[in-house]
């Protein structure tokens, strides 16, 4: 029967459409979705009923509240899109999509978007707690918008990002469940240890993804220093804090620069299994 | 008129050659089957044709398509069935079929009414059924109903009927014999007989290379059967063979009523033996011992790359 063939966007549509249905009906994004939920209602409750905001302004709590957006978001693209690219080539369900009049490209971009609306669900929500506990302690009206604009901006590139990196690194491991952990721990532990040496050895460590999140919570601070020596008895610890436009420069390059990566490597992957 | 086409198709791991220089062309509907043992090739060619592996040299087209250059173009046209794919597990039965018919450009419409087309016809699980909890036949013939959605002109299945039931085997049978009167199927298989059923022609693949491609009719001449069983509805004494002194080349008894009849493999002879048995005692059975096709198999799989085990083919009719 002749039929015409689909474009490349209407197929990236139903791509990113049936991605979505499967990954909103995961346990992986209900689980993060609940643990989301579960550590900001904690802290929100805690904060209303026994410790109070412990900040002088709306600014300085969301500063403070959105501190942790960073990790979460990691922990979220770790867990979305650390099989991205293995599933497809370590478990059969290449055999079921990969045969279809399709490009691999336009597969993958779907998969990419829905994995993004989905981490973006999760993230919203811890938003959406920390704009709540802002409005209870100070009012709604004290919630500075410009602030909060570059900061949700500042959370969309980090979320790109850090799913980038995510697909990447699925495409290294066979096992989807090895790639979801080896990505966790890579994009998670791997960076914070990383930072951690380089700020003993006074090293802007401008090439890390985690750092570069700090700014989603920092663009709320009232001060704001690039460059911070601590002394902790003998030994001198520097910590670097980056500029709102230098953080979105380093989360575009890694969606970028790693997006590109997984697409090379999904369109010339073969099923050999 | 649906075509595929290898052209000296190679693929090698390193200094490991899975495929060697395959060429074969088909233009026309019915079935190839793909014969071969365990790691001959059979699957790497059809990953090669969809596309899933990429060739070391040659080429394989399809509908004159080049699949390496344009995977798309070449693929819009096929439907397949290679290892056993699995649909994702979070999506249902109807979900599974629906996306690949959405990608595949079918209405709505039109999606529905062959989702409840080939549920009659393969009675695929509960369509609300996530694919998850399937069994591996239920799997199987949601596959198999995912590649026939959009009715394509070529079908590639890799042992299409692995892991069913023998009544699920006979509903996918049926349905493949229908459908290789407009369509050309390509199907590897270790089920000979399956491949006798539904086939017109073989290809016989061993270490990576093609070592026979005929029609299952001209092998049939090659390989005629050169022993028949006969069972007698009584026993029957070897004093009372007599009629058939002169037309069975041997008699070798297998029991008080069946005995195995040795002859020289044509259709003339088949029928002077079946006369003579029923001279000796009336005939409950009379069949030729195995198959054309396990014959032509276990002769040329004997040894790698050996095709020469085979009677030469029979003089044109004078």
């Amino acid at each position: 029967m002749e039929r015409a063939v689909v474009g490349d966007g209407e197929q990236f549509l139903v791509a990113f459409r049936r991605q979505l249905q499967f990954y909103l009906r995961t346990w992986r994004f209900a689980g993060l979705l609940i643990f989301t939920l579960a550590v900001s209602l904690i802290v929100l409750l805690l904060e209303v009923a026994v410790f109070g905001s412990g900040a002088a302004s709306a600014s300085d709590y969301l500063a403070g509240f959105y501190g942790n957006l960073g990790v979460d978001g990691i922990l979220v693209a770790a867990f979305l899109g650390g099989d991205a690219i293995s599933m497809d080539f370590g478990s059969a369900s290449g055999y079921y999509m990969l045969v279809q009049p399709v490009r691999r490209w336009v597969l993958l971009l779907g998969r990419y978007a829905a994995a993004f609306v989905a981490a973006l669900t999760i993230g919203f929500v811890y938003v959406a707690v920390g704009l709540i506990g802002a409005a209870y302690f100070f009012g709604a009206g004290a919630i500075p918008l410009g602030p909060l604009g570059e900061s949700i901006g500042l959370l969309l590139l980090f979320l790109l990002g850090a799913l980038s990196a995510a697909f990447s690194f699925s495409a290294l491991f066979r096992s989807p469940a090895v790639g979801m952990i080896v990505s966790v721990l890579v994009l998670y532990l791997g960076f914070s240890i990383v930072d951690g040496v380089f700020a003993l050895s006074d090293i802007e460590p401008w090439f890390s993804i985690q750092y570069a999140g700090q700014a989603i919570s920092e663009v709320f601070g009232s001060s704001f220093s690039h460059r911070v020596v601590l002394h902790v008895a003998r030994l001198r610890i520097i910590t670097y804090h980056p500029y709102p436009a230098e953080a979105a420069l380093i989360m575009a390059g890694y969606f970028v620069l790693f997006l590109v990566l997984a697409l090379f490597i999904y369109d010339r992957k073969e099923s050999q299994g | 008129m649906p075509s595929i086409q290898a052209i000296g198709l190679s693929k090698s791991y390193g200094s490991f050659v899975a495929l060697d220089d395959a060429t074969f062309s088909y233009d026309r509907p019915g079935a190839v089957g793909y014969l071969g043992p365990n790691g001959a090739g059979k699957t790497t060619t059809l990953k090669l044709f969809t596309h899933l592996l990429r060739p070391t040299r040659g080429q394989a087209l399809v509908n004159g398509v080049d699949v390496l250059a344009h995977p798309k173009r070449a693929l819009w046209d096929v439907g397949s069935v290679i290892e056993t794919p699995e649909p994702y597990p979070m999506h249902t039965v109807r979900e599974a079929l629906e996306y690949v018919a959405e990608l595949r450009g079918l209405p709505a419409s039109e999606t529905a009414q062959q989702i409840r087309r080939y549920n009659e016809r393969l009675e695929l699980p509960p369509l609300d059924r996530r694919t998850g909890k399937l069994s591996k036949g239920q799997r199987q013939r949601v596959v198999l109903a995912s590649a026939l959605l959009a009715e394509p002109s070529v079908l590639l299945l890799d042992e299409p009927t692995s892991g069913l039931d023998p009544a699920e085997r006979v509903a996918v049978r049926n349905v493949l014999v229908e459908l290789k009167k407009d369509r050309l199927i390509l199907m590897s298989s270790h089920l000979l007989n399956e491949v006798t059923e539904i086939c017109d022609r073989v290809i016989f693949i061993n270490g990576g290379k093609i070592v026979l491609q005929d029609s299952v009719a001209a092998l049939s001449d090659r390989m005629r059967a050169r022993f028949i069983d006969v069972e007698f509805a009584s026993p029957v004494a070897p004093a009372a063979l007599a009629p058939l002194t002169g037309v069975a080349a041997s008699v070798q008894p297998l029991g008080d009523r069946r005995y195995r009849l040795g002859f020289d493999g044509s259709d003339a002879s088949r029928a002077r033996l079946l006369a003579a048995c029923q001279q000796v005692a009336p005939v409950l059975n009379f069949a030729s011992v195995g198959s054309v096709l396990e014959d032509a198999y276990l002769q040329l799989m004997s040894g790698p790359n050996s095709g020469v085990g085979l009677p030469p083919p029979p003089p044109p009719p004078a």
